[in-house]
């Protein structure tokens, strides 16, 4: 162990020091061997802070750290950088595929600790990786793995999860028996794997704690049950698995739901469900359907996300279920994303559901356009109401149509604490050649010279 | 005012150099060592407390009557912490941390690890091994060898040793 001196300020006294007489007296006592009279663990502890590679760089410091990082609880091969440089094109997917297989390799190969807290492989891998990447698994779930997560990028998906792993292996098989050990897992986070009703009803059923599932982009998905009395589940995201034909949640201690489709959802036993992501881009699912699905948790709601489409065709029928829209009392967070909102009909939309949430304090409205059109304003139906509580409303997309200035006069005029409004003029889906810059530009001077006018002072208007 | 629910129980910890100190029976319980002695009924004179000095256990007692003081917010919980750290030098974070570690307080034991973590990112190894007075132990064959097997770890690194 090494000595260790002390130097006689209080530490509590060095706050009062001058910045740089502090620094001085930090540095005396940096030179002394300070962090090796810390036990191995703790060092562990330490690392265990550090990504994997900076983990993994200190075994260079000494004899000592050779094999600490080994012993850390966390594997996360999530490589950002890697990422990007694939995304632009400057570095080659396969040898980069071939290198992140062996890298997960050679780690494996030689850490040493038998459990293990988190597991991530974040990398679009290829085919020929499918062997790997079981192997992986079950390296994961022999160390009593207790967060989860494989994520292959985008589709199209080649990784099937191996059923298989639920059930014991044969003892014919040249590995020896493996004891697979789900109890411990309490996140699990599947991504772009093909996973099945099946697999999934497994690791609800053999995962006592399990608190979050996330599963994205798996077209097996189809008939999922999500039900249980015991389920320790908070958050479940079920999100863009397009197979997806019904969605039956029953789980007690549910606080966050993520599905792509609401109209195959539905909702039983949810008491604690307070946060609410999904989207009815499906023309077929009407403002009415929606309120009966959320109908046994929309008075508890505190934040709601919802992805619309503009069905103006339809606004003048819908006005009625609009008037009648039941009012969420603990709605504190909006976000509603239009797809290619047109004016009026939004707008209406978009105000009977500010109408229906009295404690609302912060609106995001984020409408995704291709191309800038004209709309004919249609106010006179819109329904007013004064909104206390609202402090802070995002407007992504805007671009100055005389709808995006109706919307946010209707705010301005209803929301009597406002203090801040954001715009963000980048609603653009598809752009054609320096289409997007010059839209984004005149967005700007749009919200500008259009917008400030009409603030009152209490408001403070950003665009960003 | 209500009627008084009784006056809180407060405990008495003694540190290694012999220093008292009196603290709030909910705030010392984040300790899981001093709850274990509480619950056990040892608490009733002074506890000792023999792997933590006066200094750090001073400190510990400041971060648990702060942080008790806060109700169920992570959030401000989290930016205590930060704040509780932030002019604590290497010396007193690393007497914190087996502090925290004896006395079984994971809250605390992971924010001070962190805030330790964060010092050593983004540096080079010369640059820890000085900066925490590691002695370099290996022969050059080794640390070539150890320097290979790690190859991996300085790719896409770029370190800032400046600060």
């Amino acid at each position: 162990m090494g000595k260790t001196k002390r130097v006689g300020i209080d530490d509590d006294d060095t706050s009062f020091l001058p910045m740089k007489k502090k620094m001085c007296a930090n540095r005396c006592r940096f030179h002394d061997d300070l962090i090796s009279r810390l036990p191995d663990d703790i060092l562990v502890d330490i690392l265990s802070f550090l990504s994997l590679k900076e983990a993994a760089r200190t075994s260079l410091l000494s004899s000592r750290w050779m094999n600490l990082w080994k012993q850390t609880q966390s594997l996360n091969f999530d490589v950002p950088s890697t990422l990007k440089k694939i995304k632009k094109g400057s570095h080659e997917l396969n040898w980069e595929r071939n290198k992140y297989v062996k890298w997960v390799k050679d780690v494996l190969g030689s850490y040493k600790s038998t459990t293990l807290k988190q597991f991530i492989i974040r990398f679009p891998l290829g085919i020929s990786a499918k062997d790997s990447i079981t192997r992986w698994l079950e390296f994961a779930f022999c160390r009593q793995v207790q967060r989860l997560e494989l994520n292959l990028g985008k589709p199209p998906n080649f990784y099937c999860f191996p059923e298989e792993l639920f059930t014991p292996r044969e003892p014919k098989l040249q590995h020896p028996r493996m004891l697979f050990d789900f109890t411990s897992l309490k996140e699990l986070s599947f991504k772009s794997i093909i996973v099945s009703d099946r697999a999934i009803e497994l690791f609800l059923h053999n995962c006592p704690l399990l608190e979050q599932l996330i599963v994205h982009y798996s077209q097996k998905i189809s008939k999922l049950e999500v039900c249980g009395p015991s389920l320790m589940l908070k958050h479940l995201e079920i999100v863009h698995c397009t197979g997806l034909k019904s969605l039956k949640v029953s789980a007690p201690r549910l606080t966050t739901l993520n599905v792509t489709v609401l109209k195959v959802v539905l909702l039983e036993n949810v008491p604690m469900l307070v946060d609410l992501t999904g989207s009815c881009d499906d023309d077929s699912i009407s403002l009415k359907h929606l309120i009966s699905t959320l109908s046994c948790c929309i008075s508890q709601l505190e934040s709601l996300n919802l992805n619309l489409v503009d069905r103006h065709v339809r606004y003048v029928q819908e006005t009625d279920e609009l008037r009648n829209f039941p009012k969420m009392p603990k709605l504190k967070k909006l976000f509603i994303e239009y797809d290619d909102a047109l004016g009026d009909e939004s707008l209406i939309r978009l105000a009977a559901l500010a109408r229906a949430s009295p404690h609302l304090e912060e609106f995001v409205f984020e409408n995704t356009w291709q191309h800038p059109r004209k709309v004919t304003p249609y106010k006179n139906a819109v329904i007013r109401f004064r909104h206390q509580h609202l402090k802070v409303f995002k407007f992504r997309g805007y671009y100055g149509h005389a709808s995006d200035t109706d919307f946010v006069q209707y705010i301005l005029e209803n929301c009597v604490v406002l203090k801040k409004i954001i715009i963000r003029p980048c609603g653009v889906l598809i752009c054609v050649k320096g289409g997007k810059l010059k839209d984004e530009q005149i967005a700007r001077e749009n919200a500008k010279f259009g917008l400030e006018p009409l603030l009152p002072r209490r408001v403070k208007l950003v665009i960003v | 005012m209500a009627a008084e629910t009784g006056t809180p129980t407060t405990l008495t910890l003694k540190s290694n150099d012999d220093e008292l100190f009196s603290v709030a029976e909910s705030a010392a319980i984040l300790s899981v060592t001093i709850r274990n002695m509480v619950e056990d009924g040892c608490a009733g004179g002074v506890i000792p407390l023999d792997n933590v000095d006066g200094k750090t256990l001073a400190s510990v007692i400041t971060y648990m009557n702060g942080i008790s003081a806060i109700p169920a917010d992570e959030e401000k919980k989290k930016s205590y912490r930060d704040k509780f750290l932030s002019d604590k030098d290497f010396e007193t974070l690393a007497d914190m941390v087996l502090a925290a570690n004896y006395l079984n307080m994971s809250c605390l034991m992971d924010a001070v690890s962190a805030k330790i973590a964060q010092v050593m990112e983004k540096k080079s190894v010369g640059w820890v091994r000085r900066k925490f007075g590691i002695e370099n132990d290996y022969t050059p064959e080794e640390e070539a060898a150890v320097k290979e097997e790690h190859k991996w770890t300085f790719e896409g690194v770029e370190t800032d040793d400046d600060n």
